[in-house]
C-alpha cells in the first residue's frame, strides 16, 4: 500500500510537468521549513532542531557541504519522490575495527549511505556475533547501525512526522502525502507548479498545528538559532582580558553581568521549552554549574571586593561553555523527556540545583587553587598574598560543602519519598558522599594543623578530581562497566586527560614551595 | 572536659590520652579517609559486579559497620570534649549532633527496618513481602512439618556445617553459576554421550543420556535435526535391509524379522513365533489365537517413518542415519575424540567427545561473583546418605521425606493488596514509558480501600510505605506490578538529624565566621 502511494505521488509530480523542469534545488532551502513542528523523541519540536539532532548523530556535524541541517534533512526525505534532490550523506564510523569490517581506510571517517546499505548485512551479523561481550567495538557497531537505520528512516519518510488536521495526529511523511489528502489540497490550488503545491502542503501542517495547539514550539527555533550559550563566551573572554591584562574591574563586572544575562535568557528559554529545571543531563549540569560559578563569583565579589572570585567565576564559566560547544559527543545538547522517576519538579530543582551549585563552588576553589599554583610557579607569592588567597579558596570550599551536604540530604529525602530508602549505595550518591568526605578530611586536617598551609592549596586542586569522578566518572567510567575498558569513549577519555593534566600540574609545581610560615593561626 | 574525672594515675593518663586522640581532628581525618576509600572501592565493585554483591562485600559487611561505629565514637567524643558550652561553637554542636542522630537513625533502620518488594499479579490478593536475602525452607512430604533457616548475608561461600535429621547442610554459595561436570553414577546400565556437530557455519555440542539425573535427555532437537538415544543392542538391526525391527524392551536388543511381507511380519524369539501387522499396531500377536499380547516386552519399530525428515539415531559410540540419496541406512562407529562421521545433510560432521557408562553430566553450582543482567543462582550443598546433592534457587530438591527449597525470605503482612489495574503511559510517539501507575485495593479484614500508587506518590498503610518500583509483562498482554515495601522506624531521627546538620553547618561556616570577624 505504501508503495502505491509512492507510485501515485511520483506519478503526480511527473505528469504535472515536474519531470520537464528539474526540481529547483531551492525547494528545501526555504527557511519556512525550519519551523514546521514535528514529533520526535517523545516531544514536539521544530524541524530545524530535529534535523540538526539527526544530522549531528549521523554525520557528527549539523551542516553538510554548506547546506543547513534542515535543508539536507528535507532533501533526503523528499528524494524518493524527486530523485534529483538526493544528497550523498556521509555516515560517521568511529571504531577502527568497524572501519576494517566495512572495508574502509583507517583515516576515513565516514561511509556513504549507499555503501553502508550494501554492507548492512555484514554489519548486522557482526553486531549479533559481538552481543555477548559489551565491548566498545560492539557499542560502536550498534551506533553505526543506528546511524544507518536513521538515515534509511529519513529517506523512507518515516523519520519526519507531520501534524494532520483531520486525524489530529502525527503522520510520517509518506502517510501525510496520502493521495486523498493531497488531491483535495491540490484541487484548491489552481495554476501553481507542483513543487510549489508540495511545499505549501508541507507548510500547511504547521498552520494546522498552530491552530490546534498554539505556537509555543516556535520558541525553540529562537532558542536554537539564538545560540546564546556560545555567544556568552565572548563577553566572558573580554571580561577575563579586561581583568588580567588591563585590570579594569568595572569593565569585567559589566562583561560578567552581560554573560549572566545571556545565559539567564538561554536557560529561561530552555526551561520554557522543556518545562523543567535545566539540570537533568550532563549538558545541563555543565551549563548550570558554569552559570552558577559565575553567579557565586559575582556575588562574593560584591561583598568581599576580591577580584579573584570574579576571575574564577569567569574562567570556570568559560571552560563550561567551551566544553558545551565542542564536546557534543559527551554533552548531548538535545532536550529529551525524562525517565519517570525524575519527573518531580520540586525535588529535581531543589536537590540537583544544590548539588550542581556546590560543584560550581568547588570548581571555583579548584580553578583559583590552580591559578595560585601557576602564579607561584612563575613568581613566588608573598606570605600575605598566599594567606589571602587561601582564605578565598577556603571560603569557596565552605560554600561548596554546605551546599553539597544540603544537596545530598535533599537527595536522600527525595529517594526516601519516592523509593522508600534514604540511602541505597547507588554509585552516584556514594560518590557525592565521597566528595563530601574528601573535603571534610581537608577541612578537619587543616583544623588540626595536620595539613600545613603550603599543602592546603595543592590538596584542594587534587580534591576536585573527586568531584569530576562523582560528576562525570560515575556516568562515563562506572556506568559503562569496568570490563569494557570504556576508555575509548569520549567521556572517559576526557576524564583521563583531565586527571593526568591536573596531576602533571601538581607535580610540576611541587618543586616550587608555597609560603610556609604563618603569621597567625586560622581555624 | 574529659570523660573520666579521677586522680591522675598512669592508667587514667593513658585513657585520657586515648580519649583525646579519638576525639581529635586527626583521628577524624584518618577515619574519614578510610571511609572514603572503602566507599570508592565499593562503587567499583558495584560497577564490575552488581549492587547486591557490593552491599554484601562492603556496605553491609561487619568491618564497614565497625568503621561507622568508629566514626560515631569519634564524633561523639569530639563533641563531648568541646563542652562546657561555648557560644562560638553553637554551629559545631548542632552540626555534630545532627550527624550523631543520622547515625542513630540509620542504625535503627538497619536493625529493625524492612526493605523488601512485593509482586502483584492482576486481581490476585497478595500479602507477602520478599526480602533481599534467601532462606532454606524444608517441608515434609505430608506438609505437616515446615522448617526454615535464614542464609547468611555474605558475599562469599559459607560452610554452614549444620546437621538436620540425617541431612547435612554444608556449603552455601550466595553467588554461583552452573557448570557442566561428569558425575559418577551408580546406575550401571545408564549411558551418556557428548557429541559435536559441525559444518562450515555451525558448531554445536549436545549430550544424549539415558541417566535420569543427567543434563542430556534421550532426544535432542537441533533445528531440523532430531537426535534420538537408543540402547546399543538395537544398532545391528539398523543395518538390515528391512524397514522394520523388533525392539526387545526388556533386554534392550533387537530381533531381526523373518518374513518380508508388508501385510504381516513374523519373527521367532526363543522358539516361539510372533506376528505383527505393521499398519495396525506395534504390539505382537499370537499367530494361533490371533490375540494381541501387549504384556510382552516386544514392539515393532518402523524405520521408514524416520527416512523423510532428518533423524539421527545414536547408540553411544555408534550412530545410524538414513541417506536419502543412496536410499539406505548406515550404521557408523565413532571413537572418543577420534575422526568424525560425515552425515548426509548439509556437509555436517559428527564426532564423539565423550561416551560414558559410569558417569553422567550434570549442572553443578560453582562459586562465582555475579554479572549484571544475568540470573543469579544461589546454591546449598546437602549431604544425604553419603551422597552430595545441590539445592539451587532455581528448583526445589526432593530428598526422600523432605522437600528443600532455597528462596527469598518472605514476611506476611496483616493486610492484603490486590492489583486492580496497571497503567503505563508512554512518551508521545515512542515506546519509552512516561509513567507507571498501579491501581490497588487494600483489605485489612474489615474494610476495603482503593488506592493509587505511582512514581513519586507512595501508598502509606499501617506503618508500611509502598512505592511503584517496577513492572513485568504477562502472557495475556496484561502487566504485573512490583511495589517496594518499606518499614523504617529510624526515619524521624534521620530527618531531624539532617535538618540539624544543614542548619548547624550553615551556622558554623557562615554566621560564626562573620561574628568572629566583627570582633
Amino acid at each position: 500500500m505504501k508503495y502505491s502511494i509512492f507510485v501515485l505521488f511520483s506519478f503526480f509530480l511527473l505528469s504535472s510537468g515536474a519531470f520537464a523542469q528539474e526540481p529547483s534545488p531551492g525547494l528545501c532551502s526555504d527557511q519556512a521549513f525550519e519551523s514546521i513542528p514535528t514529533q520526535a523523541g517523545g516531544r514536539v519540536k521544530p524541524l530545524i532542531v530535529h534535523a540538526a539532532e539527526s544530522m549531528r548523530f549521523m554525520t557528527g556535524d549539523e551542516h553538510l557541504q554548506g547546506k543547513s541541517a534542515t535543508e539536507v534533512f528535507c532533501q533526503l526525505a523528499l528524494s524518493r519522490f524527486l530523485p534529483s534532490l538526493n544528497v550523498e550523506i556521509p555516515l560517521m564510523v568511529e571504531h577502527m575495527k568497524t572501519k576494517k569490517l566495512l572495508g574502509m581506510k583507517e583515516d576515513q571517517g565516514s561511509l556513504s549511505l549507499k555503501s553502508l546499505r550494501e554492507k548492512r548485512g555484514e554489519l548486522q551479523l557482526e553486531y549479533e556475533k559481538t552481543k555477548k561481550d559489551e565491548s566498545p567495538y560492539h557499542k560502536d557497531l550498534s551506533r553505526t547501525l543506528s546511524r544507518y537505520q536513521l538515515a534509511e528512516a529519513i529517506v523512507d519518510g518515516r523519520a519526519w512526522t507531520l501534524f494532520n488536521k483531520k486525524t489530529k495526529s502525527w503522520l510520517p511523511l509518506e502517510d501525510y502525502l496520502d493521495k486523498k489528502n493531497f488531491e483535495e489540497f491540490k484541487n484548491a490550488q489552481e495554476g501553481r507548479g507542483p513543487q510549489e503545491i508540495l511545499k505549501s502542503f508541507l507548510l500547511k501542517s504547521k498552520k494546522d498545528y498552530i491552530q490546534e495547539h498554539g505556537d509555543d514550539f516556535l520558541l525553540e527555533v529562537a532558542y536554537y538559532k539564538g545560540n546564546l550559550f556560545t555567544w556568552a563566551m565572548l563577553p566572558i573572554l573580554l571580561g577575563i582580558v579586561a581583568l588580567t591584562l588591563f585590570s579594569k574591574t568595572l569593565w569585567t563586572l559589566i562583561m560578567a553581568n552581560f554573560a549572566i544575562v545571556l545565559q539567564v535568557i538561554g536557560i529561561v528559554m530552555r526551561i520554557m521549552i522543556s518545562g523543567r529545571a535545566p539540570i537533568t543531563n550532563m549538558y545541563e549540569t555543565v551549563l548550570f554549574s558554569g552559570f552558577g560559578a559565575l553567579s557565586i563569583g559575582i556575588l562574593i565579589f560584591l561583598f568581599k571586593k576580591e577580584k579573584l572570585y570574579l576571575y574564577g567565576g569567569l574562567a570556570y564559566n568559560f571552560l563550561c561553555l567551551f566544553m558545551m560547544y565542542f564536546a557534543h559527543n559527551m554533552l548531548e545538547p538535545s532536550i529529551s523527556p525524562l525517565v519517570p522517576v525524575l519527573r518531580d519538579n520540586f525535588w529535581l530543582s531543589t536537590h540537583v540545583t544544590s548539588i550542581t551549585l556546590s560543584y560550581a563552588a568547588l570548581a571555583l576553589s579548584w580553578i583559583i587553587a590552580n591559578t595560585v599554583l601557576i602564579q607561584n610557579f612563575f613568581s613566588r607569592l608573598t606570605q600575605k598574598e598566599y594567606q589571602k588567597k587561601m582564605e578565598i579558596v577556603y571560603n569557596c570550599i565552605k560554600v561548596g560543602t554546605v551546599l553539597l551536604s544540603a544537596g545530598i540530604i535533599l537527595g536522600g529525602v527525595w529517594a526516601d519519598y519516592s523509593w522508600g530508602r534514604f540511602w541505597g549505595w547507588d554509585p552516584k550518591e556514594t560518590w557525592s558522599l565521597i566528595v563530601l568526605l574528601v573535603y571534610m578530611a581537608i577541612l578537619h586536617g587543616r583544623y588540626s594543623n595536620w595539613i600545613p598551609k603550603e599543602r592546603f592549596i595543592p590538596l584542594t586542586a587534587l580534591a576536585f578530581l573527586s568531584v569530576m569522578m562523582a560528576w562525570f566518572g560515575v556516568n562515563y567510567i562506572l556506568a559503562s562497566g569496568l570490563h569494557s575498558y570504556g576508555f575509548s569513549e569520549g567521556g572517559a577519555l576526557f576524564l583521563m586527560v583531565f586527571f593526568l593534566v591536573q596531576l602533571a600540574l601538581l607535580l610540576l609545581t611541587f618543586r616550587k614551595p608555597l609560603p610556609k610560615k604563618s603569621s597567625k593561626k586560622s581555624s | 572536659m574529659p570523660l573520666i574525672l579521677t586522680e591522675s594515675t598512669e592508667m587514667e593518663n593513658i585513657l585520657l590520652k586515648i580519649e583525646k586522640f579519638i576525639g581529635s581532628a586527626k583521628f577524624a581525618v584518618i577515619i574519614i579517609v578510610i571511609f572514603a576509600l572503602a566507599l570508592s572501592v565499593g562503587t567499583f565493585v558495584e560497577s564490575a559486579y552488581d549492587t547486591d554483591y557490593a552491599s554484601r562485600l562492603i556496605y553491609k559487611s561487619w568491618p564497614f559497620m565497625l568503621l561507622q561505629l568508629a566514626m560515631f565514637i569519634s564524633i561523639f567524643i569530639a563533641t563531648i570534649r568541646r563542652f562546657p558550652y561555648r557560644k562560638r561553637l553553637l554551629g559545631f554542636y548542632i552540626l555534630h549532633l545532627g550527624l550523631l542522630l543520622i547515625f542513630g537513625g540509620s542504625f535503627i533502620t538497619y536493625m529493625v527496618g524492612i526493605d523488601g518488594s512485593m509482586q502483584l499479579l492482576p486481581n490476585t490478593p497478595n500479602r507477602l513481602i520478599q526480602l533481599p536475602f534467601h532462606q532454606v525452607e524444608v517441608t515434609s512430604l505430608d506438609k505437616k512439618e515446615v522448617y526454615s533457616l535464614d542464609m547468611p548475608y555474605r558475599a562469599f561461600p559459607t560452610d554452614l556445617d549444620l546437621p538436620f535429621k540425617g541431612y547435612h547442610l554444608k556449603n552455601y554459595y550466595p553467588f554461583s553459576k552452573l557448570e557442566t561436570k561428569w558425575m559418577p553414577s551408580k546406575m550401571k546400565e545408564a549411558r551418556s554421550s557428548h557429541y559435536l556437530l559441525k559444518n562450515e557455519n555451525f558448531t554445536r555440542d549436545f549430550i544424549l543420556s539415558s541417566h535420569p539425573k543427567s543434563l542430556g535427555k534421550s532426544t535432542v532437537s537441533l533445528g531440523p535435526l532430531n537426535a534420538h538415544y537408543l540402547p546399543s543392542g538395537l544398532a545391528p538391526c539398523f543395518e538390515d535391509k528391512s524397514s522394520y525391527l523388533i525392539w526387545d524392551l526388556e533386554e534392550n536388543k533387537c530381533h531381526p524379522l523373518n518374513s518380508q511381507s508388508e501385510e504381516e511380519l513374523s519373527t521367532t524369539i526363543k522358539g516361539k513365533k510372533y506376528t505383527f501387522t505393521p499398519k495396525a499396531s506395534p504390539i505382537p500377536i499370537d499367530p494361533e489365537t490371533k490375540k494381541f499380547l501387549p504384556e510382552l516386552p516386544l514392539r515393532l519399530f518402523n524405520k521408514s517413518l524416520f527416512q523423510e525428515k532428518v533423524h539421527l539415531f545414536s547408540f553411544g559410540d555408534q550412530v545410524a542415519f538414513y541417506d536419502r540419496n543412496e536410499k539406505r541406512w548406515y550404521v557408523k562407529k565413532l571413537v572418543e575424540n577420534g575422526p568424525g562421521v560425515d552425515l548426509p545433510w548439509m556437509d555436517f560432521t559428527l564426532s564423539l567427545i565423550r561416551d560414558s557408562h559410569g558417569f553422567y553430566p550434570a549442572h553443578i553450582p560453582v562459586e562465582s561473583p555475579p554479572k549484571k543482567q544475568k540470573e543469579r543462582i544461589q546454591a546449598l550443598e546437602i549431604e544425604y546418605q553419603g551422597q552430595t546433592h545441590w539445592l539451587t534457587s532455581q528448583k526445589p530438591l526432593n530428598l526422600d521425606h523432605y522437600i528443600f527449597r532455597l528462596r527469598p525470605k518472605v514476611i506476611s503482612l496483616p493486610f492484603e493488596i490486590t492489583l486492580n489495574k496497571f497503567n503505563m503511559d508512554k512518551d508521545p510517539g515512542t515506546q519509552n514509558p512516561a509513567s507507571y501507575e498501579s491501581f490497588v485495593s487494600v483489605f485489612d479484614g474489615t474494610k476495603n480501600q482503593d488506592k493509587k500508587v505511582y512514581m513519586n506518590n507512595p501508598l502509606d498503610w499501617d506503618q508500611f510505605t509502598f512505592y511503584q518500583a517496577s513492572y513485568f509483562p504477562l502472557e495475556n498482554g496484561l502487566f504485573g506490578s512490583v511495589l517496594s515495601a518499606n518499614y523504617d522506624p529510624g526515619r524521624f531521627l534521620k530527618y531531624f538529624g539532617s535538618l540539624l546538620l544543614v542548619l548547624g553547618s550553615f551556622w558554623h561556616f557562615v554566621i560564626t565566621r562573620r561574628r568572629k570577624k566583627r570582633r
